[in-house]
């Protein structure tokens, strides 16, 4: 349901943005010399602007249930391929990026968990309100100055070596050399969310009566732990990833753009430069659909990570 | 009934008292800047890309500009739009989410909906994208991050308002004949509002982070210094002038920083249940 409202939420905002505000496409289309008017009328009524709104709502509807995104202004090409096409760069360096975080993120958190008010603990709350202050374009500046221009251990730029004809494991070894840096841009800021979350709830899966009861039973803490510490605290846990999702996005865009990685990011930016609207607008949309469906998928998982509330479902239908 | 807030609580602790004390200073050069240092950070001279703590102060940029001089000045724009754009999502979202929780039924339902949506969504691509079409002046900047910032403003304060009008002086009110809005407006909304403030301070930094990322991807006024567009030039000089971008960083994580400690403060303080 939730994810049904959020669905009306991206499409109705989407047209309101291509349909509402200005930034004529008529204007885009047929360039900034005079047009005689008979031909910006045509032009006009061939994209159906000339037809009231709700009409126009209904188009784009269409328009959308068939995958059409309308075309670059750019290159004139269809968009949703165009964006598609750079997906899997953006994926490249987001999944590698967020599994890491999460992990490091749980186990850095669990440990700020058993020893809470400690050193560790407040050096850790300090760099996650710190993260919070750091713009990630920043770090990423920061990172490309350190490691690849003063020690120069690490690549600059891009996803893989321009020109270069690696087979097999070497292709693996240079992407993974090339995402060694973007890729920690992004994990630091996921690391300290996940972190903190994990620390809370941990914290209180530690002292709740059947840890307590495993413990004083004499089984060994870390067979509690995976027992029953992290089964119990792994829900928070799930819910922040997936609903920082949209927040990973926007992270992953502006660190391709310092990296020059090939992605949906560096495509967004370009596309700002050349006021290509039908791409950005695309790339809205598609990254609200790929939240949407992260949020999905986390919803489900839920039932998997606690039984409960599987049950509760099955008992509503 | 914490209605005002003691700031003698938050003083007293030393994360509140520094970051307090640093907000007031940034404020009073903000707002005294060009009195006390006078300069047209836009002045161009002939010395290209000098480096810092030479004869350039914090060194210039690749039409010469002093940088220090531009971030003095970039400080006006930041809290400018962070000051703004915070205040105006407080607003709206305390609004939306005092109708909410006070009217409650269907209305609660599609607001907390919208607004768990703007949460979700990536924002900031929306925000790059209105901006994109609109055009980039401050104003815009300041409203479309507004327009994108209020929703955690308005759950908090449909939390507060939902605690608040269960209380008996509502009941009292209404038993005097008070009309709903007024009681809404004169009673449950004053004695709801203090935590918000822990939300509006952080508002601010985030409004700051999403102004500079924004002036990053080249989406700001061109004729106002601005620190997210300093760190764009600073990009295409990362090699050879890397002052370019080490400072207005600092200066962005800096600022963003002492909003977020007071804010972690003030949460602590007026919000104890979410700490």
């Amino acid at each position: 349901m939730a994810a049904l409202i959020l669905l009306a939420v991206v499409t109705i905002l989407n047209f309101i943005i291509t349909h509402i505000l200005p930034g004529d496409p008529v204007t885009a289309l047929v360039g900034q010399f005079p047009a005689p008017p008979a031909y910006v009328a045509l032009v006009r009524h061939d994209y159906g602007l000339d037809q009231p709104l709700y009409v126009q709502l209904w188009l784009y509807l269409g328009n959308l249930l068939h995958g059409n995104l309308g075309y670059s202004f750019g290159s004139q090409r269809p968009v949703l391929p165009l964006i598609l096409q750079h997906a899997q760069a953006t994926l490249l360096l987001m999944v590698p990026a967020l599994t890491v975080a999460s992990i490091v993120g749980v186990w850095l958190g669990g440990a700020a968990a058993r020893r809470v008010g400690s050193w560790y603990d407040n050096v850790l709350s300090a760099i996650s309100i710190g993260s919070y202050s750091t713009p990630i374009f920043w770090l990423a500046q920061v990172l490309i100055i350190v490691f690849a221009i003063n020690w120069h251990v690490l690549p600059a730029q891009g996803m893989y070596t321009v020109g270069s004809d690696y087979t097999g494991f070497d292709t693996v070894s240079d992407y993974l050399l090339h995402l060694a840096l973007p890729g920690s841009a992004l994990a630091f800021f996921n690391i300290a969310l996940v972190a903190r979350v994990a620390r809370a709830s941990m914290y209180e899966a530690l002292h709740q009566d059947y840890t307590q009861l495993a413990l004083a039973k004499g089984l060994r803490p870390a067979y509690v732990f995976w027992r029953h510490v992290l089964p119990n605290a792994l829900i928070p846990i799930v819910t922040i990833i997936g609903f920082n999702f949209g927040s990973a996005l926007t992270g992953a865009v502006l660190t391709e753009t310092v990296f020059g990685w090939p992605g949906i990011g560096s495509l967004f930016v370009a596309s700002i430069v050349k006021r290509d609207y039908p791409v950005l607008e695309g790339i809205f949309l598609l990254t609200s659909f790929a939240v949407l469906l992260v949020n999905l998928i986390t919803d489900l998982t839920y039932g998997f990570i606690d039984p409960r509330v599987a049950r509760t479902y099955q008992g509503r239908s | 009934m914490v209605s005002r807030v003691d700031w003698r609580i938050i003083l007293r602790q030393p994360a509140g008292a520094v970051s307090a004390t640093v907000i007031a200073i940034l404020l009073l050069l903000a707002i005294f800047g060009p009195v006390l240092v006078p300069g047209n950070p836009d002045h161009i001279s002939g010395d290209f890309l000098q480096p810092p703590f030479g004869h350039f102060g914090l060194g210039t940029d690749n039409l010469g500009r002093s940088v220090g001089l531009e971030l003095f000045y970039g400080l006006r724009i930041s809290l400018l739009v962070g000051l703004l754009a915070a205040a105006s999502a407080t607003l709206l979202g305390a609004g939306v989410g005092a109708i909410a929780g006070y009217f409650g039924k269907s209305v609660d339902g599609v607001v907390m909906r919208i607004s768990e949506s703007f949460q979700v969504l990536p924002t900031f691509i929306l925000a790059a994208l209105i901006v994109a079409l609109i055009g980039a002046g401050l104003d815009r900047v300041i409203a479309v991050i507004a327009l994108l910032a209020w929703p955690q403003t308005a759950r908090l304060m449909r939390a507060q308002v939902l605690r608040v009008k269960q209380l008996e002086f509502v009941d009292a009110a209404r038993c005097m004949g008070v009309g709903e809005w007024r009681i809404m407006l004169g009673e449950v909304i004053p004695n709801a509002f203090a935590p918000i403030l822990a939300t509006a301070t952080l508002t601010i930094g985030d409004a700051i982070l999403i102004e500079a990322g924004l002036s990053f991807l080249g989406l700001s006024d061109p004729t106002v210094v601005s620190w997210g567009r300093m760190l764009s030039t600073g990009q295409r000089y990362l090699f050879e002038s890397p002052w370019l971008s080490i400072f207005p960083g600092l200066a962005i994580f800096a600022t963003v920083l002492v909003f977020t400690v007071l804010g972690d403060v003030l949460n602590k303080v007026l919000n104890p249940r979410s700490a």
